[in-house]
């Protein structure tokens, strides 16, 4: 994309076998005698040369595993999206941990609860806190939806006040790129809440008893009003 | 005269301005009152002239209609707001505050001017927030500035106090009335922005209107359709309230209505009332983690900004989060100024700083509508990102789109930045039209190239395939430079109105302090204050300089222990 005829190393100056302290260094070197401001393609043809040498050097040196195991939890390939994958090491003692909220969610969903405080807790809890938890934990939210509103109705019975709570902690809607990157097969779960963030028509809102009791028809004020016009005729007719 | 890079923190609560010196040491200046914190607040006074900072803070309280804070929630908006007859737009308030920071860097500096200007603005801030802090630099008559993200200058700023710093830190900037996250990573003088992210209507202010309404709900008022009046006092004891629980488990107060309200509240209970704005603070960081492709393990350093961070429930949540205690090195308040003037250094390409470089990345997706096809159907006006969000700057992205229609001889389409799928959901930035040979339907192509620069700008280049035909253009936002003659006109408006001498700006303030404080007190203390009044007013009516100094220290030290009277 960035033509460059040179390897990623000839243009930062290093040998292809660099450590990624190395490629750093070279990169910080060469970042210096630019100004960014001006030299625009020479920066981003230094930039796409250290990312790539970056990339190599970081392969060759991973042994972290627990960040290979968060990239599973966090980036799902696009065939994979609709499960939740198995937790393994540390995620999964922190999720088994967290079962307790993981299904407390799950009865909330299947009891079509959607409780706005019942919700909240369950959120904010510290159960939760671990990024990779909470990760696993939106997935697992989404899961639940789908499977038990979604599949048989393709509405969701939730009121915007939990919309509001939901799009508060996860942007679901306003970083819709985000939501289709991360889930590509839950287009249908969008939809639904766009839906749902939509006005509902007047006619779906219950009337309360109380008021109800005092709404007149506007028929019922015409047909008063034809009586009372048509008596003060025959009465004024009449003197 | 010698020209000095200058960093402005123009914030929702307080603003500072700050000197990079030529001996690479930053200095924040201080106004005539001795304080660094200018209280981002405009007033008129009630003969008609314009207060700014200390002088027009304490009206909020006895004129909350003649007075304006909080208003950098709504730069970028056509909201209209009052001050006496007149009204000002968000941007205007801006201005004022931003030349009485200028006047009080000329009483600093009277033998030099500010060069390199960079002020500073929540990361998150969209591009018609951006153009209304560059209009109100404009207005009050300063150099056109750079803009630097806040997260970004809080960054900068620790990053110069350890220039050999290594490792990955996440910078948390909880402000009056924005949140933003930004992590950032420090390796051989490489200040690298990884991703940020934010809440820009997500603030300290908050948190302070969650014990307001707790208060109003026990005064049996409605929040919702209260008067300015009468949120006010609250909203200010509110604030001491929220001050006091940073320290104690239970705070109680009288609230100044109804000859007295006894209010008391635990830690607990304001923690618990928060639970919406908790959940809030989540968002950011997770998504910011995930934008950077790092976990929770791999940061080395988390670093609080923003007076808001001072809130133990903020720190908790940060800690358990991240699984760091987070520091504060450089006072909170005062880092983004800081870091706003090493920025200018370095825009100056000072020679101290040579060994320090700052990139920065996109803080939102920008791109194009277009049809789009999917297995499940035609999508209208998707949005389709060109240079996506978390791209480092400056950067240059290239897409291709084809004609839809047969016989299609134009290609009309929207600029747009944002993170919704559907255009019309996302910020619309500008427009663009360019001609094409007639064909059949996806024979004719254009190459979009997005080219956006490091101070923010936005450069479209459109290539017709066939042709070899190409179109620029620079898109600025929606907001016009003003021609100048109507610079000059608004700078003079703004010079009559600001006329008043520096020492008097303080003695006004001092007279405000009191006046709030009468309008909070109840009783004897309320006795207390009228005399001070009383000392006060005699002092200034003597016109003599030395005396009416003295008597305003008195009155300050007064003021100052009855206003910790506030909260127990």
């Amino acid at each position: 994309m960035y033509a460059s005829h040179q390897s990623p190393w000839a243009v930062l100056g290093v040998d292809i076998d660099s450590t990624e302290k190395q490629v750093r260094q070279a990169y910080a070197t060469k970042l210096k005698q630019l100004d960014l401001a001006v030299d625009g393609e020479a920066f981003e043809a230094l930039r796409f040369a250290y990312e790539q040498a970056l990339l190599v050097a970081k392969r060759q040196a991973r042994n972290s595993s627990t960040l290979a195991e968060y990239r599973n939890v966090g980036e799902p390939s696009a065939g994979d999206a609709m499960a939740p994958l198995p937790a393994t090491g540390a995620v999964a003692s922190h999720v088994t941990r967290a079962q307790a909220v993981f299904s407390a969610m799950n009865q909330l969903v299947v009891q079509r609860n959607y409780s706005v405080s019942e919700w909240r807790s369950v959120l904010n809890s510290p159960l939760l806190d671990p990024p990779e938890v909470s990760a696993y934990f939106e997935f697992a939210l989404i899961d639940a939806l789908c499977e038990n509103e979604l599949k048989s109705t393709y509405t969701l019975s939730a009121g915007p006040d939990w919309l509001r709570l939901i799009e508060d902690r996860y942007a679901w809607i306003a970083d819709g790129l985000r939501f289709s990157r991360l889930f590509p097969n839950h287009s249908d779960l969008r939809d639904a809440l766009v839906d749902l963030a939509r006005p509902r028509p007047v006619r779906a809102i219950e009337m309360p008893e109380s008021t109800r009791k005092w709404r007149v028809h506007p028929f019922v004020i015409l047909l008063v009003v034809t009586v009372l016009g048509n008596l003060a005729r025959e009465f004024l007719a009449g003197r | 005269m010698p020209g000095l890079p200058v960093g402005i923190d123009l914030g929702t609560t307080h603003s500072l301005l700050a000197v990079l010196e030529d001996s690479g040491q930053v200095r924040l200046v201080e106004g005539a009152d001795g304080s660094v914190l200018t209280p981002s607040a405009v007033g008129i006074s009630d003969e008609g002239r314009l207060l700014v900072g200390m002088a027009a803070h304490p009206r909020r309280l006895t004129h909350p209609e003649k007075t304006q804070v909080l208003f950098k929630r709504l730069m970028g908006t056509a909201k209209e707001l009052r001050l006496g007859s007149k009204t000002y737009k968000a941007a205007d308030m801006a201005a004022f505050v931003l030349r009485k920071l200028k006047d009080d860097f000329d009483a600093s500096y009277p033998n030099a001017e500010i060069e390199h200007l960079v002020v500073s603005v929540p990361a998150y801030f969209s591009s018609a927030q951006r153009e209304a802090t560059l209009l109100a630099a404009e207005l009050a008559g300063l150099p056109r500035p750079r803009l630097i993200n806040e997260p970004t200058a809080a960054a900068l700023a620790y990053g110069l106090q350890d220039r050999e710093g290594e490792g990955t830190f996440v910078i948390l900037d909880l402000g009056g009335g924005t949140f933003d996250v930004s992590i950032v990573e420090m390796f051989n003088g490489v200040m690298e922005v990884r991703s940020s992210a934010g809440d820009t209507r997500l603030g300290g202010e908050d948190f302070t209107e969650v014990i307001a309404q707790r208060m109003s709900e026990h005064l049996d008022l409605d929040w919702k359709s209260i008067s300015m009046g009468d949120a006010a006092p609250l909203m200010t004891s509110a604030e001491a309230l929220k001050r006091r629980l940073t320290e104690a488990e239970v705070a109680e107060t009288t609230l100044p209505v109804k000859g007295g309200v006894r209010f008391d509240l635990s830690r607990a209970e304001f923690e618990d009332a928060c639970a919406n704005l908790m959940i809030r603070l989540r968002r950011p960081i997770d998504q910011c983690l995930y934008d950077a492709g790092l976990t929770a393990e791999e940061i080395d350093r988390v670093i609080l900004v923003g007076g808001a961070t001072r809130m133990p429930m903020v720190r908790a949540l940060v800690t358990r989060m991240l699984k760091r205690f987070p520091e504060t090195g450089i006072n909170p308040d005062e880092v983004v100024a800081q870091g706003a003037a090493v920025q200018a250094g370095l825009v100056a390409r000072n020679q101290a700083l040579s060994d320090l470089v700052m990139t920065d990345v996109a803080p939102y997706s920008l791109g194009i509508n277009s049809r789009f096809e999917t297995p499940s159907g035609v999508v209208e006006n998707a949005f389709v990102p060109i240079i996506e969000r978390s791209t480092v700057l400056p950067a240059s992205r290239v897409r291709q789109f084809a004609t839809v229609t047969d016989r299609q001889t134009k290609i009309d389409f929207g600029v747009f930045q944002g993170e919704s799928p559907i255009a019309a959901e996302n910020a619309r930035i500008g427009s663009g039209v360019v001609k094409v040979p007639p064909g059949p339907a996806g024979a004719e192509a254009i190459d979009v190239r997005f080219s956006y620069d490091t101070s923010g700008l936005l450069h479209v280049g459109v290539t017709v395939i066939s042709t070899g035909q190409k179109t620029e253009m620079v898109i600025e936002g929606s907001a016009r430079h003003l021609s100048a003659h109507e610079k000059q006109r608004r700078l003079r408006e703004l010079e009559a109105l600001m006329a008043h001498p520096r020492d008097e700006a303080i003695n006004i303030a001092v007279s405000e302090r009191l006046k709030a404080l009468y309008a909070m007190l109840l009783g004897d203390e309320r006795e207390a204050v009228r005399e001070l009044v009383a000392y006060f007013e005699g002092a200034l009516s003597t016109q003599d300089p030395r005396r009416i100094a003295a008597a305003r220290d008195e009155v300050e030290r007064a003021a100052m222990r009855l206003e910790g009277s506030f909260v127990r």
